[in-house]
């Protein structure tokens, strides 16, 4: 446990020192907006493309992987879903405060765990946390937009079946993951140099996307629904990485792709809640607040769930 | 040839792509700032530190490097400063004008130079870089900074004021710091190190990427004889400087190709800067820079061969 979290230290750090630098009059929050835009529209489908496009998937579990996250995301929407009442009713919350417990609870920071995957499994596992961004950042998208739509205040506009696919087209984790499959299904092999600049460009990325992510935080907004951000956590940080693991046992992967899939799991809600909720009528602060949260618990329950992977 | 090509290639490369992002505006211009704040502040300075702090430098020839570094600074800045009634009225330019072919001609950029000698020998090479800008960053920005505020009209800086220039810049702070603790041997905490690693991670895509996006292809039409003078001083005549007085202080093999590409490498970003802040001929940075770039595609693999087969 000591070790693993030394060992995931200068993630913290790093966070931190993001988290600072939005604070100076150097690097104020104007010019953050640049930086996350390369980080995601640039470098992270550099990374993503490189690592799906050169993998060698006859080594890769990749249907039981995809199979076992699809099934582990699935219990937990069907759990949300179906105690939506009795779980709004006890916290006292509404429909936009619950679609932003959804998002909480299911979705996850790629940039955190695209950051500790080669610190424990070295560069190459890099190819296994593709796969994931690969199957749960549509699914996700999806998911959380129709939740969205159901219970946030928008009037109860139904997204329409081509504002769903743009929602999941216009990703860049989408279309530089398919863009990846399309690559390893032509039968080309990358060229040396493609992948020597496709690295170049991946190692740059993980140091400024963990910046972005300390630039994101927002500490002490919306201190209400206190139980709601608690709820949020413990459903993101222990449950999911269980029901994960429950899955991948049940689909019989194991090593270093469950493992792989298993911290996926575990890390932080991802960026994109936040722009989500705020352009469909969810709680944005609130989903703020439980990122924020949820990076400080993850100090703690990272290294545990490490610690019990090893 | 081809072979220093081929491996400079990904170098290359990125530098076109940030180009490219800028151009198409996939990234706009306005975007880019945040990425050079962090570079030049955060990502560079670290990777300079940690590089510093743990490789072993103690075998590098510190002294001569230091020397044929100083020597062919002070050898090419002398003689512009000597001829400069002749390039004045031979160009028929203006004293801003010359203090920009000074900066053009005086100054490199580290974060070209960096992932040069990262690709061609990895830590090594980069702590080679990192000990040649300790060197070399104070007294090129000091010379250019009194250079461009003579012959730009502008009032001399005070000393105070100028002290704060020079030692405001983090590559000296990241330098001297990382050169003390490999020196003094002073041990330092695991976590932080790698804390520094990932961030210098950052540092040769960031830097190239912000570099490629600072070039302004599309204004170059008919480089004027000013361009031409900048372009040809800094990517041919500093590497000579460089090697005879490199064969007056006795370095070789990957010292000395540490040399050569950094008096090879384009002028730096912030001579652009500074010329636009203490007025400058701000333009004629901005053309040099990008002609230089373009030809460093093909003078930079031909310094490495030349210096690889001769030496």
């Amino acid at each position: 446990m000591t070790h693993a979290f030394i060992a995931l230290l200068p993630v913290f750090i790093v966070i931190v020192i993001g988290a600072v630098l939005r604070r100076t009059n150097l690097m104020g929050e104007a010019h953050w907006v640049g930086v996350d835009h390369v980080c995601y529209f640039v470098l992270f489908p550099a990374i993503i493309f490189k690592e799906i496009a050169a993998a060698d998937f006859s080594r890769i579990p990749v249907w039981q992987m995809a199979a076992s996250m699809v099934l582990g995301l699935a219990v937990m929407f069907a759990l949300l879903l179906v105690l939506r009442v009795p779980l709004s009713r006890a916290l006292g919350i509404n429909g936009a405060q619950f679609s932003s417990l959804f998002q909480g609870a299911t979705r996850w920071h790629t940039f955190i765990a695209f950051a500790i995957v080669p610190l424990f499994f070295g560069n190459e596992a890099l190819a296994l946390a593709a796969v994931s961004a690969a199957t749960m950042t549509p699914l996700l998208n999806v998911v959380c937009v129709i939740v969205l739509s159901l219970y946030a205040n928008n009037g109860g506009q139904r997204p329409s079946a081509g504002k769903l696919a743009l929602v999941v087209l216009r990703n860049p984790f989408f279309f530089s993951s398919m863009g990846g499959v399309l690559f390893q299904l032509s039968g080309l092999t990358l060229p040396t140099i493609g992948i020597q600049v496709l690295d170049m460009i991946g190692r740059g990325a993980l140091g400024l996307a963990l910046l972005t992510v300390g630039a994101g935080l927002h500490f002490g907004e919306a201190a209400a629904a206190k139980t709601t951000v608690a709820l949020a956590t413990a459903l993101k940080l222990l449950l999911m990485p269980v029901l994960m693991f429950g899955a991948l046992k049940l689909f019989g992967v194991s090593g270093t792709p469950a493992a792989v899939a298993m911290l996926c799991s575990a890390v932080p809600t991802g960026s994109g809640a936040y722009v989500l909720a705020r352009q469909m009528g969810g709680d944005a602060p609130l989903v703020a607040n439980i990122l924020t949260f949820q990076v400080i618990c993850a100090a703690v329950t990272i290294p545990l769930v490490l610690t019990f992977l090893a | 040839m081809s072979a220093a090509f081929e491996s400079l290639l990904p170098v290359f490369l990125l530098l076109a792509l940030g180009y490219l992002l800028r151009w198409r505006e996939v990234v706009p211009i306005d975007m880019w700032r945040g990425i050079e704040l962090l570079g030049y502040w955060v990502f560079f300075p670290a990777l300079l530190a940690e590089t510093l702090i743990s490789s072993d430098i103690q075998t590098l020839p510190l002294a001569g490097i230091t020397f044929t570094m100083l020597a062919s600074f002070a050898t090419m800045a002398g003689g512009l400063l000597l001829l400069r009634r002749p390039i004045l009225a031979g160009l028929n330019i203006t004293a801003p004008s010359f203090s920009s072919i000074f900066q053009n001609t005086t100054r490199w950029n580290g974060f070209i130079a960096l992932p040069i000698l990262a690709k061609l020998h990895g830590e090594l090479g980069v702590a080679l870089v990192a000990v040649v800008l300790a060197v070399l960053v104070p007294v090129a920005n000091l010379a250019a900074v009194y250079v461009v505020a003579q012959n730009a009209g502008t009032q001399p800086l005070p000393t105070r004021q100028l002290l704060y220039v020079i030692f405001r810049n983090p590559f000296i702070w990241a330098t001297t710091l990382g050169l003390l603790i490999n020196l003094s041997g002073i041990p330092v905490y695991a976590p932080a190190l790698s804390t520094l690693k990932m961030l210098g991670g950052a540092a040769i895509a960031c830097g190239l990427l912000m570099v490629g996006a600072g070039l302004r292809v599309e204004e170059i039409r008919r480089p004027s004889p000013a361009v031409w003078l900048g372009t040809v001083l800094k990517l041919l005549g500093m590497p000579l400087l460089v090697t005879l007085w490199s064969l007056a202080f006795g370095i070789e093999g990957v010292a000395f190709l540490a040399c050569i590409v950094c008096a090879g490498v384009p002028t730096a970003m912030s001579a652009y800067v500074l010329a636009r802040q203490m007025g400058g001929d701000a333009p004629l940075v901005a053309t040099t820079v990008t002609l230089q770039t373009a030809l460093s595609f093909i003078t930079i693999p031909l310094l490495i061969w030349l210096a690889q087969s001769f030496k």
